[in-house]
């Protein structure tokens, strides 16, 4: 029998064979590596080629891509990135005063003020601080961060259907809504059930338990909370406690639904973090650092497989303009790559069509005040049942003269087909309209605005895409294995789609196979 | 997807056809005979595919083979908004911001470019009887042609080499009324008519599986129709049409010695289900304008021919078309322009639009009144019918 491998020793042979991402897997499975390090996608860290000539195409300028350029160039592939728009950054995209918002259709120009505060996040908004790709990124190409405030308990809840219309504090509704279910639970502690269930001990418990958790008073009854916040004092005077709100008014409310626990979401707990001064600085902290050349406004005609390696056509002012390349990195949306002529073979495309389109539509609204902070909200997100959805109040600039706020964020697919249907100034009109419901002066404040549907946007045509758990147990694989040397990357090909953490985790795990093959193709030379 | 109910393997089967065929090319020798869009049109490839090849994954059809005719009157329709309008029809509305951005001079080389564009051949993505297809395919050749080659004088649009799974779409859309119950969509009217003829949901699709036998190098006819075979080809399609009017029971008599488009007498056997429409009159010409002013409501001409698009709007609607209708009653109020009495040329103008055209010759017995009065100060036109409702 042969002598035992040290743990040591079988992670150099793991290491040789695949990289430091399989010494990464490997110490995961051994127990060296804590389990919950799993969460991300470790960064591939490439064998150095130094510069021997390996090409590799990007098909798209977006994050995975960019990803893809910076690694891949470090590790001496020559790398040429190829972009359908003007703009480079894909989805990610904060527009400023006189930038295009390139929708097919309705093309808009920023009219915001020229000013450092007055930006607008199109697409990502939010950095959750368990997105370490993302963060490394940030930190290693100096693009500052600052905390950004995603659930704000002042921010208003309001829905047609409850309340009579009327907005509500998130504090108020969230405090009461506990404190009736607490004291509802409590009622049913000493009942026989319970009795078999819990000893006297856990059952003393589980009511300090839920008199905590509801702020019921000795008797385990909800008679209103600071929580709520005060209906009057509490600084110089007696704090008075406001009248508990009508539960069946609560129930009745959509609330409950999925926006109360928002915050409590994987990627939307607190903090989460955006880029000082927009998260495009992600994409310009890349755009610096890249030294490859990035061709813009060269949208891709024709993709062909070839078995050593992949050719591109593109339209460069007109021509169809060649490319042919060792390997391939493609994060061009699916669904538009079926408009492209390629040879793919029939399973990628079968696994292709079967992932959906997905609709998502976004305003932005320069206000001639930041009205909302008189209302004691400093950021976060007021939730309401009309059709925009979501109010964001803007984190950053405050006490500045002027906010940009976010006047819709559409979930609802219907909805954001109606959205895309109305030109900008509808959208902004509806949205007004909406708003007024919450702030009774919002329509004095709104100056212009910029509405963004990423279903209709130029070169995207879709946001995000839409895997239903078959789609997943059926195609995934195949869509995130490379078809001969062409990679489908981006968020599209991730469990994380709409997230940048998703578009590099995936560049990532691409470019780990990659470089598994390229350390095979060289072994398999130097052997030679 | 837009289309789940199609099969995927289907979709992927005219993909692949898509592919480059250089299999034997050197491998150094990339192909790049690819006809790249203007600048200005690049959007259009964007959605409708590298040489506008289609791209089912966006619900946008095949453009390249079909003619600037038809696909200019489309764009027109889209800027119009009879296309693209109808809350079921999500990628019409998607197309319809697209028609309206563009100028009228840029809509005009879009149109160019596009029907420049050479087609490659579309393999069928979708499978169908395809005998029955042909036998259901009879009476849409009379407008289609028998090749599927189209028929410019009769605004038909070539079917040979199209999306199949598109024009599945369309008839589909057609016989839901999301296509072609527009007012102002007068071929679409024919059209729906003619699609909810088709007696079953398989039938759509046998019937295009037959369209898919046709050479797609079949050219659409551009010129050489003569007035008679324009009148064949609607008198074919009225023969098969219920809707368009010629229920086989109902006898037209028409005046003697005259061709003025009103039928001397109907005649209509029991057992024909008879409509009483009321009576219809117009939309304001502008909105916007005085109430009851002239800029309000329009002239004769204008107000007749709003009151017969709300009339083919509320037809459409029951199954029914103006080639039904059997008798009419013409209400006009005097205008000042001359001296009081009524602008019966005026109204003419508009009725000959609906009747007496190739494509609606169903005449209908009819009687013209002027009247004091209509119901708001200003209206100058009502018009009322009775319908036979073509037999099922």
């Amino acid at each position: 029998m042969a002598p035992p491998f040290s743990r040591r020793q079988f992670l150099n042979l793991v290491g040789t064979a695949g990289g430091s991402a399989a010494v990464y897997q490997a110490s995961i499975a051994l127990g060296l590596i804590p389990a919950g390090a799993q969460a991300h996608t470790p960064r591939a860290e490439l064998l150095n080629l130094g510069g021997n000539g390996r090409r590799v195409v990007v098909l798209g300028a977006g994050i995975s891509g960019l990803t893809c350029a910076y690694e891949l160039e470090r590790a001496g592939y020559d790398v040429t990135v190829i972009e359908a728009s003007k703009r480079i950054g894909g989805r990610n995209m904060t527009v400023r005063r006189g930038d295009l918002i390139d929708e097919m259709g309705n093309p808009q120009i920023c009219e915001f003020d020229d000013h450092p505060n007055l930006y607008f996040n199109c697409g990502p908004a939010r950095i959750p601080a368990h997105h370490r790709n993302v963060l490394h990124y940030c930190k290693t190409l100096d693009v500052p961060l600052e905390v950004f405030v995603n659930v704000n308990y002042h921010a208003w809840v309001q829905d047609p259907e409850a309340f009579g219309g009327r907005p509500i504090r998130m504090r108020e509704y969230v405090a009461d809504a506990r404190g009736f279910m607490t004291e509802l639970i409590s009622k049913a502690v000493n009942k026989s059930e319970f009795d078999a269930l819990f000893s006297d001990y856990d059952a003393e418990r589980l009511l300090a338990f839920l008199r905590a958790y509801g702020d019921l008073d000795a008797n385990n009854l909800y008679k209103g909370s600071g929580r709520a916040g005060y209906a009057s004092g509490g600084m110089t005077e007696a704090p008075t406690l406001k009248t508990p709100l009508d539960f069946s008014e609560i129930l009745k409310s959509s609330f409950w639904r999925f926006r109360m626990h928002w915050g409590e979401g994987e990627d939307q707990a607190a903090p989460l973090m955006q880029a000082v001064g927009g998260n495009d600085n992600i994409v310009r902290g890349f755009v610096r650092n890249i030294t490859s050349p990035i061709i813009t406004s060269a949208p891709v005609q024709a993709i062909r497989l070839r078995e050593d390696g992949v050719d591109v056509v593109y339209d460069q002012d007109g021509e169809p303009t060649a490319i042919s390349a060792d390997y391939c990195f493609n994060c061009i949306p699916k669904h538009l790559l079926h408009g492209i002529r390629n040879n793919f073979p029939a399973e990628y495309l079968t696994a292709m069509a079967n992932v959906g389109r997905g609709k998502l539509f976004k305003i932005g609204l320069q206000m001639n005040e930041r009205f909302w902070e008189d209302e004691d909200i400093y950021g976060g997100i007021t939730w309401t049942n009309q059709e925009v959805e979501q109010i964001w109040y803007p984190t950053h600039g405050i006490h500045g003269r002027k906010g940009i706020m976010l006047g819709a964020y559409v979930f609802d697919h219907q909805t954001n087909d109606l959205m895309a249907t109305m030109s900008p100034a509808e959208r902004i009109e509806l949205a007004i309209q909406n708003g007024e419901k919450i702030h009774p002066n919002y329509r004095r404040h709104v100056e212009n605005g910029v509405s963004v549907a990423w279903h209709r946007m130029n070169y995207q045509m879709g946001c995000t895409a839409q895997w239903t758990e078959q789609a997943r147990r059926d195609y995934f694989a195949t869509l995130q294995q490379p078809s001969g040397r062409h990679y489908l990357i981006g968020d599209q090909i991730s469990y994380h789609p709409g997230w940048q953490e998703g578009a590099i985790s995936s560049a990532h795990h691409a470019m780990a196979d990659l470089d598994q093959r390229v350390r095979a193709e060289m072994g398999a030379a130097a052997n030679g | 997807m837009g289309n789940p109910d199609l099969p995927r393997n289907a979709l992927v089967a005219a993909m692949l056809a898509l592919a480059p065929t250089t299999a034997g090319a050197a491998a150094d020798a990339i192909d790049t005979d690819i006809v790249i869009a203007p600048e200005t049109y690049r959007e259009c490839v964007v959605c409708h595919g590298v040489e506008l090849m289609g791209n089912r994954a966006v619900d946008a059809p095949k453009l390249a083979g079909l003619p600037d005719w038809y696909i200019g009157r489309q764009m027109q329709a889209f800027r119009e908004g009879w296309r693209g309008s109808h809350p079921g029809d999500a990628t019409g509305m998607e197309m319809q911001p697209q028609a309206r951005v563009l100028s009228p001079a840029e809509v005009a080389g879009a149109v160019a470019w596009a029907a420049s564009v050479p087609a490659h051949s579309s393999p069928a993505t979708i499978t169908g009887d395809v005998d029955r297809g042909a036998r259901l395919y009879e009476p849409c050749a009379a407008c289609h042609g028998t090749q599927g080659e189209g028929n410019r004088a009769l605004l038909s649009p070539p079917l040979a080499g199209q999306s199949d799974w598109y024009l599945v779409t369309q008839i589909e859309h057609f016989r839901s009324g999301v296509r072609g119950a527009a007012s102002g969509d007068t071929q679409g009217a024919i059209m729906r008519a003619a699609a909810l003829t088709l007696p079953d949901d398989q039938a759509m699709t046998d019937v295009i599986a037959y369209v898919n036998t046709f050479s797609a190098e079949t050219q659409s006819s551009e010129e050489g129709e003569t007035a008679m075979k324009k009148t064949a080809a609607a008198a074919a399609l009225a023969a098969t049409l219920g809707a368009a009017g010629a229920t086989a029971d109902v006898t037209r008599y028409p005046l003697p010695n005259s061709d003025f488009p009103i039928a001397q007498a109907v005649e209509i056997p029991a057992g024909t289900t008879i409509v009483y429409h009321s009576g219809m009159t117009p939309r304001p010409a502008d909105p916007d304008a005085t109430r009851y002013t002239r800029e309000f409501w329009g002239n004769t001409e204008t107000q007749a021919m709003s009151v017969f698009s709300r009339l083919e709007e509320s037809l459409t609607a029951k199954n029914l078309g103006f080639g039904d209708v059997v008798k009419m009653q013409v209400y006009l109020v005097g205008v000042p322009e001359l001296n009081g009495a009524m602008d019966f040329d005026g109204f003419m103008n508009a009725y000959r639009k609906y009747f007496g055209s190739d494509a609606q010759p169903n005449l209908p017995a009819r009687s013209a009144f002027q009247v004091a009065g209509l119901a708001a100060p200003g209206m100058l036109v009502e018009v009322e019918v009775v319908l036979a409702r073509p037999s099922e």
